[in-house]
């Protein structure tokens, strides 16, 4: 029985800043709008959760994760903007992520004290806090709304778009995109392009950022 | 087609990676005609993007060469910082003084105003070799060898 003959392959090339450099130089237009528009998207969702984020400092961590090495640019397997858009996700879920953890550390003397039956029972603080929300507290919780009346009113702003609305619909009955896809028989093309309406009707009821949600 | 139930199963966070979704698998001709019909410089955030990319990589290279020249410094302070210990013992700095002022002309000039280094108390001793430390007269890349047959 012949053996099967062992080919060592090379692992692929990654890139370095010389390279990188180089494919930003050669971008076209049509590459650099699509960037734009990827760190734009994340900047806009990310202001949301975090203070401040504006697409030049997304871009700047997507390069800079490129060069340090935590993410490999390997040339043969994905061109740079791939690379980028796929980093830029990244960038957006870990800061997403990271937004929502607490600020500050709980302490010990915010912990609730338990009896003996381990029933909870307020502590010294709590026995001597006012607990009503502060007036700017219940300015911002009337300001608030919920998921639900968010997605309400979005609802209402596709509601001159009936793709549009029937894709956001769906997606709020748990339907993948894919699904959706074959149900309405739409290919992907069609399909991005109704999310883009959407995405640029949000943008533009709220140029600042959607309100957030309670 | 509509929601059957008072509840979305979608949250806010399944919404913003559906809406980024539509943009990554977009081919960028399709996103370059959507931003010329809504009438924005396209020749302009071209070169506004490629800045700002280009920027971030003369950033790295900064930062890189920032953190280079702070490990040199780090480097040699350790290197200073080795060639500057003195013996634990008084009679070794002694010995380190008498063989110093015996080999090194810069060290026998310094000790010199000294009639008997032998004499000397252990305070001055210690004292003699941190200021001749102070001065390099022990850095040996400075003066590496002097055996005085000039």
């Amino acid at each position: 029985m012949k053996e099967k003959a062992q080919v060592k392959t090379a692992p692929d090339p990654v890139a370095g800043t010389e390279e990188v450099r180089r494919a930003i130089a050669a971008l076209t237009e049509a590459e650099s709008v699509k960037l734009l528009r990827a760190a734009e998207g994340a900047a806009y969702r990310l202001g949301l959760r975090v203070f401040c984020v504006d697409p030049k400092e997304i871009f700047n961590e997507a390069v800079l994760r490129v060069l340090d090495g935590r993410r490999h640019w390997q040339p043969l397997k994905v061109d740079l903007v791939g690379l980028l858009i796929g980093v830029i996700k990244s960038i957006e879920f870990e800061w997403r992520e990271e937004a929502k953890r607490p600020e500050n550390p709980v302490l010990e003397t915010d912990l609730p004290d338990s009896n003996s039956d381990g029933d909870p029972i307020p502590n010294r603080i709590q026995q001597a806090a006012d607990l009503r929300p502060g007036a700017e507290r219940q300015l911002i919780q009337n300001e608030q709304i919920t998921q639900e009346q968010l997605f309400e009113q979005l609802e209402k702003f596709f509601s001159d778009d009936a793709l549009a609305a029937l894709i956001f619909s769906e997606w709020r009955r748990g339907t993948k995109g894919p699904e959706i896809m074959t149900a309405l028989d739409l290919d992907r093309q069609q399909f991005d392009t109704a999310v883009r309406r959407m995405d640029r009707a949000i943008k533009k009821h709220w140029p600042e950022g959607m309100p957030d949600v309670r | 087609m509509s929601v059957d139930t008072n509840r979305s199963k979608m949250d806010l966070e399944t919404l913003f990676d559906n809406l980024a979704e539509a943009v990554e698998h977009a081919p960028p001709e399709d996103l370059l005609a959507e931003a010329k019909a809504a009438g924005q410089d396209t020749e302009r955030i071209t070169a506004d993007v490629k800045n700002t990319l280009l920027d971030a990589v003369r950033n790295f290279e900064q930062r890189k060469l920032h953190a280079a020249r702070h490990a040199y410094r780090k480097r040699s302070t350790e290197l200073s910082c080795k060639r500057f210990t003195l013996p634990d013992s008084a009679s070794e700095r002694r010995k380190m003084l008498i063989d110093a002022a015996a080999t090194n002309q810069r060290v026998a000039r310094v000790t010199a105003k000294f009639r008997d280094l032998r004499e000397l108390s252990d305070e001055d001793v210690r004292s003699a070799l941190e200021d001749l430390m102070d001065l390099g007269a022990f850095d040996q890349a400075a003066e590496p060898h002097d055996d005085g047959n000039k």
